[in-house]
């Protein structure tokens, strides 16, 4: 028993890091496009650390969920957001995405589109399947990010 | 001098790309040319400037993703303008859509962007372009865009369409990655812009409308080239010239991007554009750089597209923090240190940061270890460098934080290898070549395998990540 609470705390203290260091990189990012993937596979765990996220960062962070039949990256969250650009946007849902293929290897291609058009820091929650997909389906739009890994208990 | 965190991470962003002609940039940017197997951009701008500023040229450029191949392109931008050139860069991603790409979008792409550009340059009228307009009015017809080709005629049906006091016409039309564009009072070539624009905004986005188009440019494929020559490139060339100007350079970035797939007929998409069609591509009549997908190298119709183009590819490799015989390669890993400290301190005299070391890192080894496990791939020491910075709220970085970041670059990448995979990485380690085998191309697509050169030509490396790898060594 006590084992197991250990490994708790030590999930807890080490998400309660990597929140803190999201949080740090959405603020530090202000006015720049950065992609900042936020890898964690628990999607129950997502919502309560999303929260915590918030309390913690002093930049105001709007979340967007994608549906299964959400095709571009780029041009349907440019058409969405019109002028009213938030100062963060975190992307869920990319695991559900039914053409994720697709979709990944179109944000490959328009990657500048994001650098030039999007001023904000980008979060994309990545589940462990989507990463690998990401690696090798969008390795340039890839290499552009940074990873914070979020942990189940 | 104490270290600003916040700043030193914004500028290793790994997704900015320097420019050049940005002051505070230029603060940022190393020459790596040193090491990086001959000046290569020096190399390209000699070949225009130097030994052909009359003739055409044609010379395909290519390296690493994210090795630097676009702040190179935008450095050689920069000198060929100081040259007296009038360079015409942009990114062909932009205009094409990267995973169905033929001979005339390219050709169109071209034309447009070199149209648009003439059209901001005051003074450089050229005459009416007949048989592309022509052209344009018969792909247009073909796509059902009402694109009027006339000079002052108002554009019905593809935007709001304003009658000014004087009569004249106008309308707003909106083009993707373009803007609004006026069509009032436009003549020559700021409607085969106008028009090439709203052509391939709309076969972009149509699998359909691209092969309709498609079989309408490709008969005339010499028809274009000669359009675009003739009536575009020799008299934009002509008045450049009475400008001052020394000639046009057009630079094709992001070509590299097009994807690997095979076209219908079961060739691949990089061998049909550059080696079955390299002919059609070297044929303007202005000097040209195309960026071409580095696999090309290692495919085996490497001397077919040589051969075509009449010049070898032109490679930026990776800075080499190893030699061949894998010693540390010292003037690399300086280049890198400096790169480094450089997004730390802009303003410090080169000599001068590296007694500010200490104020960024716990040890120098700690900067060490960062370049070397980068495999000398600039936007990867960018990109560990950001991740290891974000999780420090005051400097110095500590290795602790650094060997965190490793660990979470190498379980990500192997997540994605399968055993298949894991044997040809061993064989890299073992023989560090690769084969025409196409498992190597996607291990270098996915930055798993880095190449290097030196005098005596290239070797293969596994991205050092990797190489600690227990699996690779068990």
């Amino acid at each position: 028993m006590t084992t197991s609470h250990r490994s708790e705390d030590v999930a807890d203290e080490s998400n309660q890091k990597a929140l803190e260091e999201l949080a740090r990189a959405i603020e530090w990012n202000g006015g720049q496009f950065a992609l900042i993937l936020a890898r964690c596979n628990s999607a129950s765990l997502q919502k309560g650390l999303v929260q915590t996220l918030q309390e913690l960062c002093s930049v105001e962070i709007r979340q967007r969920v994608l549906e299964q039949s959400f095709k571009l990256l780029y041009g349907n969250l440019q058409t969405e957001l019109g002028q009213n650009k938030p100062q963060a946007l975190m992307i869920f849902g990319l695991e559900s995405v039914s053409d994720l293929d697709q979709l990944l290897t179109a944000a490959n291609q328009v990657r500048e589109e994001f650098r030039k058009n999007f001023n904000f820091p980008l979060v994309l929650w990545v589940t462990d399947e989507v990463l690998q997909k990401l690696i090798r389906l969008a390795p340039d739009f890839y290499s552009w990010g940074t990873t914070v890994e979020l942990a189940p208990r | 001098m104490t270290l600003d965190l916040r700043k030193f991470f914004q500028a290793t962003n790994p997704s900015k790309t320097l420019a050049v002609e940005n002051e505070e940039d230029q603060k940022y940017y190393i020459d790596f040319s040193s090491v990086r197997g001959g000046k290569i951009i020096e190399e390209l701008k000699d070949n225009i400037t130097f030994f052909s500023p009359d003739e055409p040229t044609c010379e395909l450029f290519t390296g690493h993703i994210g090795c630097g191949k676009s702040t190179e392109l935008l450095r050689l931008k920069a000198d060929l303008e100081q040259e007296g050139f009038h360079v015409v860069y942009f990114e062909s991603s932009q205009d094409l859509e990267m995973g169905d790409v033929d001979i005339g979008d390219i050709l169109l792409a071209i034309a447009r962007r070199v149209s648009e550009s003439l059209e901001h340059l005051e003074k450089v009228k050229i005459g009416e372009p007949e048989s592309l307009k022509s052209l344009l009015r018969g792909a247009a017809k073909l796509l059902q865009t009402e694109i009027e080709l006339s000079a002052e005629a108002s554009v019905p049906g593809i935007g709001k369409v304003a009658a000014s006091t004087e009569g004249k016409f106008s309308a707003e039309v909106g083009i993707p990655g373009v803007g609004q564009v006026t069509a009032s009072d436009k003549e020559g070539v700021s409607l085969v812009a106008l028009g090439i624009g709203k052509i391939t905004a709309k076969a972009k986005n149509s699998p359909e409308l691209r092969s309709k188009l498609r079989e309408y440019l490709e008969p005339r494929t010499n028809g274009i080239l000669e359009a675009i020559n003739k009536e575009l490139l020799e008299p934009g060339k002509e008045k450049l010239k009475q400008q001052g100007k020394t000639g046009l350079v057009v630079i094709v970035d992001n070509l590299d991007r097009v994807e690997s797939r095979n076209k219908p007929w079961g060739r691949s998409q990089p061998e049909y554009l550059f080696v079955d069609r390299g002919e059609h591509l070297r044929q303007l009549n202005c000097h040209v750089i195309y960026t071409m997908p580095l696999a090309l190298l290692f495919s085996n119709d490497l001397s077919g597209l040589t051969n075509r183009f009449g010049v070898d590819p032109k490679v930026l490799p990776m800075v080499p923090v190893k030699l061949r015989d894998g010693s540390e390669c010292a003037e690399g890993m300086a280049l890198l240190r400096q790169m480094v400290l450089a997004r730390a301190f802009p303003n410090v005299e080169p000599e001068k940061r590296l007694s500010l070391i200490p104020e960024v890192f716990d040890n120098p080894e700690t900067l060490d270890r960062l370049c070397c496990v980068s495999g000398g791939h600039v936007r990867e020491l960018l990109r560990l460098l950001n991740d290891w910075i974000k999780k420090n709220r005051t400097p110095p970085l500590a290795r602790e934080g650094l060997e965190d970041v490793i660990r979470s670059r190498r379980n990500q990448m192997t997540l994605a290898i399968d055993d298949k995979e894991w044997e040809l990485l061993r064989r890299v380690q073992e023989r560090k070549q690769v084969s025409g085998d196409d498992g190597y191309q996607v291990l270098i697509r996915s930055m798993f395998v880095y190449e290097y050169r030196d005098s005596e030509g290239s070797w293969f490396e596994v991205n050092p990540i990797l190489a600690e790898a227990a699996r690779l060594n068990a």
